[in-house]
Formats: structure tokens, C-alpha cells, sequence
């Protein structure tokens, strides 16, 4: 059995997405640990069959977004539904471009995030110790994550806005849950803000923080698929019905 | 019965005790007359019941959509399916309620094995601004074995004893499915969700926003579940691979761990409770930022521990044979790990 802490060090050395600090401590570890050398020979034989597998489906609302996206630019029509209103794939594929700009920066904050160590040192030394990071090398890397953060963040302030015109779309109970349930996530991801601003370097509050972020996109994507699923069971008034019902 | 019940709501709403609302909030008495003018506007004092059964034959596929209604799928024998379709209306005259019904259409159809019936609106000019306050309900007899999609915008669904692939999801309403065979989907936006008796050939997804998620007696290769307010609770589940996550609700596991299985919990507020069975055991990483983590297991620790002699917030070690991975986290709620 490998140690609990280097698993995704591991991971991430058989992917080969580690960064350079963290591949001197874990070779550093496997020089002296029988076990981890035998899981990194297992995870880099897995990652050679996983090679040869074939590819998973995406989920439903990756279609929804990508067919969004295909009939916005007339590439596909739909014979039986009628096409929703212009404003709504309009919408839909900012939607769908958002998630890309959001999917780019959460891959470039997790690479970031896992560079920098869970403890950093109090104070920088002159010659610190071989893998751990020097005071410049952490201080680049808290920038690099808050500036991806903000971009992550205006992100999902557009997509906010696509899924707010949706919401205002649909029967006034599901869109009530649904502000509900978005503001209990950003409750959720003021209090991990405030804490990350409290203690940088601290790994757990960091990868909270960016949990709630891609929960919150989960939710905003699905809101906006919602809406449009509800546009194809009725597309004159779906969301009346619902509200309607007795 | 049922139209006078808001009546009498509100009434009692805007009758004497209301008096010192009107000498205090008169803003409040505006926007309770403004629901009274909005019930008088519906006025739905009739209602109208149209009952008929459809039989889709041969099939081995069936999709049941539903724009306002319950879904119930039972199983049944044979290679046929029998939907019994109640639709109801409600408006402010008898005759108001019968155009309504008659605006609604309930379409099936059977093509190569696919079955499919759902229901259909009207889209013309003369209902578009209308309310349209027409529910109907399925109640579905289909084959043990086949492949069942059935959604709903604004009802419940229940699904029994299917062991075909099984796709269930409604927007408002709670999902409950037993005895399922191959369920994959399972969700709902503002209803729980509730699967039992069930052994899942394959993987399981199921979440809901603000509903609960519960799984109890049930046998997956891999869990993938969510809730953003509720809670995720899996009792006496046996899975290689469980993925659960909420942010506010709590997430509790009570079963055996399998070897090698893995096991991530991750809660904001939520407690995260784990029951382990006797026997096997498991590498624990257990993090809170502001919780607390306890467990009642021995648990060998290594590397850093975290705040020794104080509340502990993290906790990483071996139980056992350490032949599972358990993976908790969560940021201000507690982690508490116990023997069963």
C-alpha cells in the first residue's frame, strides 16, 4: 500500500502533469519506499491500458450545450421541435463558451494548486531545503491562483447572468429552489474566499474553494439545460404549466 | 374540498387579526389582496377526469415524458406495456375544464421496439397566453425487463421492480425507485431522491439540489451522488467507488467497504458521518478547515497529524488492513468516523 500522502503525487507522476517541486520530493520518497515505487509501475500500467479504452460519453448536458452551439451556427436543424427563441441560443452557446473559458481556468488553478505545498514555511531561508519551495516560488504561485480565480470568477458572473434570464423563465417555484440553492453555494464559497484570504497557503481551504466554484457552474449549466428541456416538453409556455398545476 | 382550502386560507389571512397588520403594515394587506385577486383570476372551481389506457406492444424500450403529473412503473409480464393515462383539469367552469382536457393531448407511439408516450400541449394562438392547468398521471405496467426512461417536469416518479437500464428524473417532485436492476440515473431538482432493494449492474448517478439523496440496501460498481442543500445518506451500501458531495447537507455512509474501494466525501457545512462494518479496513484522509475529526477506530497515524493535543482537524492513517481508501472532507462541518 502506498502513503496516503504521495498517492496523488503519484497520480499526477504517471500523468505526467506534476510540477517540477513536487517531482524532486516524491523521487526524493520513491528512492527510499518500496511501496510507492510498486503503485507508480501499477498507475503507469493502468495509464498505458486506460490508452487503449474506449472513450467514455459525456453527460447529457454536454450534448444540450455542443447542440446549442451546432444550431446557433445552422450546422443542425431539429425536424419535430420547433427552434426556441433566438435570445435562448444565444444564450446558450455564451453558455456553452463560458464552460470552456471555466473548465480551462479550473484546469489551470488545479494544476497550480497542487504545486504549492500544504504547510509553506513561516519565514524564507537562504538555502532551503531540497523540494521545498522558496518564498518567490510560493508567492508566484498564490498570484498566479488568485489571478485564475478572478478570471474563474467573472466567468461564472456571465454564466450567472444566461442562467438568471432562465430562471426568470420558469415557474416561479423551481426558479425560487433554484436562487436558493445557488445563494446556499455562494454563502458557501464566500466563507472559503474568507478563509483562503486568511490563510493563502492553506491547501483544504483552497481546494473547498474551488469545490463550491465548479459545483456552482455545475448548477448554473444544468439551469440553463433545464430551461431548455422544459422549452421542448412545451415550448410555448412549459414553465406556466408547471406553475399552473394544481 | 381542495378549492376551498385556499379560499379559507385566505381568508382567515385577511379577516380581524389582520387588523393590527393594516394599522401597522399596510403594505402586507396589499399584497394579500393581490393574492386573493390572483385566485378569483384562476377561479378554478370545476375540474375534469378523462381516464383511458393505452397498450404499447413488443417492446423493449420505453420512453414516458410528463409535462405536470405523477409517474408510477410497475412491473409487469410479457413483452407489452400498459399505461393507464388519468387526465385532469381545472378551471372556472365545467366547460372551460372540458376544452382545457381537450387541448391536452396524450401521444404513444411504438416503432422497432421503442415505446414512447408523452404528452403534448397545445402551441397554437389561442392557448398560448392561457393557463393551461391540466396534470396527467401515468400509471405504467411494463415489461421486468425493459429499458425505461421516464421524466417529469412537475410530479413525482416512482419506479419498481424494473430491471431493464433505468433513467428517472424529474424536475419538481421525489424520485423513489426499488428493486431496480440497471438503474444509471436517478434525479430531481426540488424532490428527494430515493433508491432501495437495488442492485446496480454498472454505475449510478443520482442527485437532486435540494432534496435529500438516500440509498439504503444497495450493490453498485460506482456511486457518483450529489445535493446542494440536502443530504446524501448511503446505508448498508456495498460499492467499489463512491463519489458524494454536498454543501450544506449531511453526508453519512453506513456499509462494508470494499477492497480496494474508494470512498470521497465532501461536504461545506455538512457533518460527514462514516459507519464501517467489521472486518477489512482502510487508508483514511480525513480534512475539516473548522470541524472537528473523531473517530472511534484505532486509526495508525503517519506523516503530519494536525493540531495534536486540540480539536483535530485532519486526521491520515491506516486502519486495518488499510485495503480501502477513504477520503473525507469538509469545511466547517465535523467528520466522524465510527464501528458498526
Amino acid at each position: 500500500m502506498p502513503c496516503a500522502r504521495y498517492i496523488t503525487s503519484l497520480q499526477e507522476l504517471a500523468d505526467g502533469t506534476i510540477g517540477s517541486i513536487r517531482r524532486a520530493e516524491v523521487e526524493q520518497h520513491l528512492e527510499t519506499c518500496e511501496d510507492c515505487r510498486a503503485a507508480l509501475a501499477d498507475l503507469e500500467k493502468i495509464r498505458d491500458a486506460a490508452a487503449s479504452l474506449d472513450e467514455l460519453q459525456p453527460p447529457e448536458r454536454v450534448w444540450l450545450q455542443i447542440a446549442g452551439r451546432l444550431r446557433q451556427e445552422g450546422r443542425i436543424q431539429e425536424a419535430a421541435a420547433p427552434a426556441p427563441p433566438r435570445r435562448y441560443l444565444h444564450a446558450f452557446a455564451l453558455a456553452a463558451a463560458l464552460v470552456i473559458a471555466i473548465g480551462g481556468s479550473l484546469l489551470f488553478i488545479a494544476s497550480r494548486n497542487r504545486q504549492v505545498p500544504a504547510t509553506a514555511p513561516a519565514t524564507a531561508t537562504a538555502t532551503p531545503p531540497t523540494g521545498v519551495p522558496d518564498a518567490a516560488e510560493v508567492q508566484a504561485a498564490a498570484t498566479a491562483v488568485e489571478e485564475a480565480q478572478q478570471k474563474l470568477e467573472a466567468a461564472i458572473g456571465r454564466l450567472q447572468q444566461v442562467a438568471d434570464a432562465s430562471l426568470q423563465a420558469m415557474d416561479p417555484k423551481t426558479a425560487a429552489t433554484l436562487q436558493k440553492n445557488i445563494g446556499i453555494i455562494d454563502q458557501a464559497i464566500a466563507e472559503e474566499r474568507a478563509a483562503v484570504k486568511a490563510e493563502p497557503m492553506n491547501v483544504p481551504a483552497r481546494e473547498s474553494l474551488f469545490e463550491a466554484l465548479k459545483r456552482k457552474v455545475v448548477l448554473l449549466q444544468d439551469t440553463i439545460a433545464l430551461m431548455n428541456e422544459m422549452r421542448k416538453g412545451n415550448p410555448s409556455g412549459a414553465a406556466e404549466i408547471v406553475g399552473g398545476k394544481g | 374540498m381542495r378549492g376551498l382550502f385556499p379560499v379559507a386560507l385566505v381568508l382567515v389571512a385577511v379577516a380581524a387579526p389582520q387588523v393590527v397588520d393594516a394599522q401597522v403594515y399596510p403594505e402586507r394587506i396589499a399584497v394579500k389582496i393581490k393574492r386573493v385577486e390572483a385566485y378569483q383570476r384562476r377561479g378554478e372551481r370545476a375540474e375534469q377526469t378523462e381516464r383511458k389506457t393505452v397498450q404499447l406492444s413488443g417492446i423493449t424500450s420505453l420512453d414516458v415524458g410528463n409535462i405536470s403529473g405523477d409517474i408510477t412503473v410497475t412491473r409487469g409480464s410479457g413483452s407489452d406495456a400498459t399505461i393507464e393515462v388519468i387526465k385532469t383539469a381545472r378551471a372556472g367552469s365545467d366547460q372551460a375544464a372540458r376544452e382545457m382536457l381537450q387541448s391536452v393531448e396524450v401521444v404513444s407511439s411504438t416503432r422497432s421496439g421503442r415505446g414512447d408516450i408523452h404528452v403534448q400541449y397545445p402551441n397554437d394562438s389561442v392557448w398560448r397566453h392561457r393557463n393551461v392547468n391540466v396534470s396527467v398521471t401515468f400509471n405504467v405496467t411494463a415489461p421486468a425487463g425493459v429499458r425505461l426512461s421516464a421524466k417529469s417536469v412537475s410530479g413525482s416518479i416512482k419506479v419498481s421492480d424494473i430491471k431493464g437500464e433505468l433513467s428517472v428524473e424529474t424536475v419538481s417532485g421525489n424520485v423513489r425507485v426499488a428493486s431496480a436492476g440497471r438503474l444509471a440515473t436517478a434525479k430531481s431538482i426540488s424532490g428527494n431522491v430515493e433508491v432501495v432493494d437495488t442492485q446496480v449492474d454498472g454505475a449510478l448517478e443520482a442527485s437532486s439540489v435540494s432534496g435529500n439523496v438516500i440509498l439504503h440496501r444497495l450493490n453498485a460498481r460506482r456511486l457518483d451522488l450529489g445535493s446542494v442543500s440536502g443530504d446524501v445518506r448511503l446505508l448498508d451500501i456495498q460499492s467499489d467507488r463512491v463519489d458524494a458531495q454536498s454543501i450544506s447537507g449531511t453526508i453519512e455512509f453506513s456499509g462494508a467497504l470494499a477492497r480496494n474501494g474508494r470512498y470521497d466525501l465532501k461536504s461545506h457545512s455538512g457533518e460527514i458521518r462514516v459507519t464501517v462494518a467489521a472486518g477489512g479496513g482502510f487508508e483514511l484522509n480525513a480534512t475539516s478547515f473548522s470541524g472537528e475529526v473523531r473517530s472511534e477506530l484505532p486509526i495508525t497515524t503517519h506523516g503530519v497529524e494536525g493540531d495534536r493535543g486540540r480539536r483535530r482537524r485532519t486526521l491520515s492513517g491506516t486502519y486495518g488492513d488499510g485495503s480501502a481508501v477513504l477520503d473525507l472532507t469538509t469545511f466547517s462541518g465535523s467528520i466522524v468516523i465510527t464501528k458498526k
